[in-house]
């Protein structure tokens, strides 16, 4: 039985977000339920009880088999780290699972699966970044010198941008998503999209061989 | 052919495993958390992460849920009657103050709530997302939080039907505002990014933007402290801002100091209405006068929800690439935009035209004019 979307809003807002491929699932507005689905507080889906769980389960592992892998890819490239990106993807789809009532019908579950992983690795790592900030010196708060070796890793070249232009850069670029669906799917204007594209392509400017480059 | 695209997707190729961890890890993952939920662990707070003041004596207190529960969303908005600048509904000229005190119930180390005034009562409203740090100098190094949240269109805090919103928000040194205007009740709405009035030493007015109707306002804010997202719903009983048409086009870069191509982005928006069928050709021109055309492929307009007015184009990255072997920059972009059968020529010069904190972006001059949206239309 396909059941009906309910109408959900996901900031920035859209409805069509909600009734097309809504982005977010629909708990009472909190603090930060990124936060929450992170640290497991988030209540179930009432609708849950209404499908079988087995059902549902078996409905997520098919999703799970084929996009695990790839979200795995792009939570480490993200965050840089493996073990987180193996959390926050299965909480993703735990989310995922406890909201499948919901989801099932979204034109784009994945793209909902995405943006809910995207999001709570930025989350994580904002939090951590500020836990780190707190423990250092001012002048280890120094922003690191950007390295002018042609040749440096792409993953360490990665590393050097925020968080947030490293999700938008790679929304862009690797998942091929305009810059007003960046903007939506991260919840900020689609000019700061457009600064942090700058910056970051800025940064990793020295990474692109002379095959794609020409003097000027 | 490389660029940055094949380099990223290669990137998260290369970090990919070639397994994932067995699904009943996510089952597992769920029941935990059910458990702990029936047990009551989690309780009601609010799982946020937040990193006291600092000094030269180490962290003072790291847990959020040692904070206890934060009001945020429009649920939790308070109202006090505190002070504040006189009610503006109806008023086009409200008064302003020079200080705006700090909420005495706003926690530490969070924002405090963007406040205005209703039937004679301060409302608060706490922002729903936000990343805000606290003081840094001698002897505090830096403290703060960062949260992402939401609000949904039910939990909006009413403002009513007001000529322009007046609120006050009690944070140090100077930030700025941008209000994002989305009519509610519509399935891919109109969005209207304004900028926020300043009126005062930490108070603001935004007045309306679009034609007179139902909307959820979204206010992004960016100061010393960090950066917060609050919104609210407001009933414009006038014609306020309209959108003008908007088009960029990202193809050559200069970053690092060489030409490189990212592949062809044009993108359109404030347009008078999302036009059925829309083509686009590009020309680009060397100073060389070397030129080369290719044709722009519309994206997202079946799958994604596009805002109203708005189209975006891409093109072909390997022919992208071959944009750079025409010769030396200045490069003319050169659009042949045909919407719903009326073409329109736009044109701009890289690096002449580039945005400058957007670059590549290039913006892009239309004649005839890009049809605006007037709400007559």
């Amino acid at each position: 039985m396909r059941l009906r979307h309910r109408s959900l809003h996901w900031c920035p807002p859209s409805a069509a977000d909600a009734a097309r491929m809504p982005l977010t699932p629909s708990e009472p507005p909190t603090l930060s339920a990124v936060t929450e689905l992170v640290m497991g507080l988030m209540e179930p889906d009432p609708d849950l009880a209404r499908v079988s769980g087995v059902q549902s389960a078996d409905e997520v592992s098919e999703i799970y088999a084929h996009a695990a892998k790839p979200l795995i890819g792009l939570l480490t490239a993200l965050g840089g780290n493996r073990a987180d990106a193996e959390e926050v993807a299965q909480d993703s789809f735990v989310r995922l699972l406890e909201h499948w009532t919901k989801v099932r019908d979204y034109d784009n579950p994945e793209a909902w699966l995405r943006t809910v992983a995207v999001r709570t690795m930025i989350s994580r790592h904002r939090r951590r970044e500020v836990a780190r900030r707190a423990l250092r010196s001012p002048r280890a708060n120094d922003p690191p010198t950007p390295s002018t070796d042609s040749q440096v890793d792409l993953a360490e070249a990665l590393s050097q941008l925020p968080i947030t232009h490293r999700a938008v850069i790679l929304l862009h670029y690797v998942d091929d998503l305009p810059v007003d669906e960046v903007a939506r799917r991260l919840c900020i204007p689609v000019g700061t999209v457009k600064s942090r594209l700058s910056r970051a392509r800025a940064a990793l400017a020295p990474l692109l061989t002379d095959e794609e480059t020409s003097s000027t | 052919m490389t660029d940055l695209s094949r380099k990223l997707t290669e990137h998260v190729a290369d970090v990919t495993p070639d397994a994932a961890p067995s699904f009943n890890a996510v089952l597992s993952r769920s029941q935990r958390r059910r458990r702990r939920r029936q047990a009551g662990w989690a309780a009601s707070s609010v799982a946020v992460v937040v990193v006291g003041a600092v000094g030269f004596g180490g962290l003072l207190s790291v847990s959020g849920q040692d904070q206890g529960t934060t009001s945020v969303s429009g649920q939790d908005q308070g109202t006090t009657t505190g002070p504040g600048p006189s009610d503006t509904r109806h008023s086009s000229h409200p008064s302003t103050q020079s200080t705006v005190p700090i909420p005495p119930d706003t926690k530490p180390n969070t924002p405090p709530p963007v406040q205005f005034l209703a039937g004679g009562k301060t409302v608060n409203i706490a922002p729903y997302s936000f990343c805000w740090f606290g003081p840094e100098g001698d002897g505090v190094r830096q403290s703060g939080l960062c949260a992402d949240g939401w609000l949904e269109d039910k939990d909006l805090v009413d403002v009513a039907d007001r000529k322009a919103v007046d609120f006050w928000f009690a944070a140090d040194g100077d930030w700025n505002f941008q209000a994002t205007f989305s009519e509610l009740g519509e399935k891919c709405p109109r969005r209207i990014t304004v900028p926020v009035e300043k009126t005062g030493e930490g108070s603001f007015r935004v007045t309306p933007a679009g034609l007179a109707g139902d909307y959820r306002v979204d206010l992004f804010g960016r100061g010393r402290q960090g950066s917060v997202g609050a919104a609210f719903k407001w009933s414009t009983l006038t014609r306020g801002t309209m959108p003008q048409p908007d088009a960029y086009m990202g193809l050559v870069s200069g970053a690092g100091g060489d030409l490189q191509t990212y592949g062809l982005e044009l993108s359109v928006s404030d347009l008078a209405a999302t036009p059925q069928t829309a083509t686009a050709r590009v020309t680009v021109t060397a100073s060389n006068g070397r030129s080369m055309s290719i044709d722009a492929h519309r994206k997202g307009s079946a799958q994604n929800c596009r805002d109203e007015g708005s189209v975006f184009f891409t093109g072909d990255r390997p022919q992208s690439q071959q944009f750079l072997a025409l010769g030396p920059a200045p490069y003319t972009y050169d659009v042949a935009l045909t919407l719903d059968g009326s073409t329109y020529a736009g044109q701009g010069v890289w690096p002449t035209d580039e945005r400058k904190s957007e670059r590549p972006y290039v913006t892009l001059t239309f004649d005839p004019p890009l049809p605006a949206f007037t709400g007559d239309n």
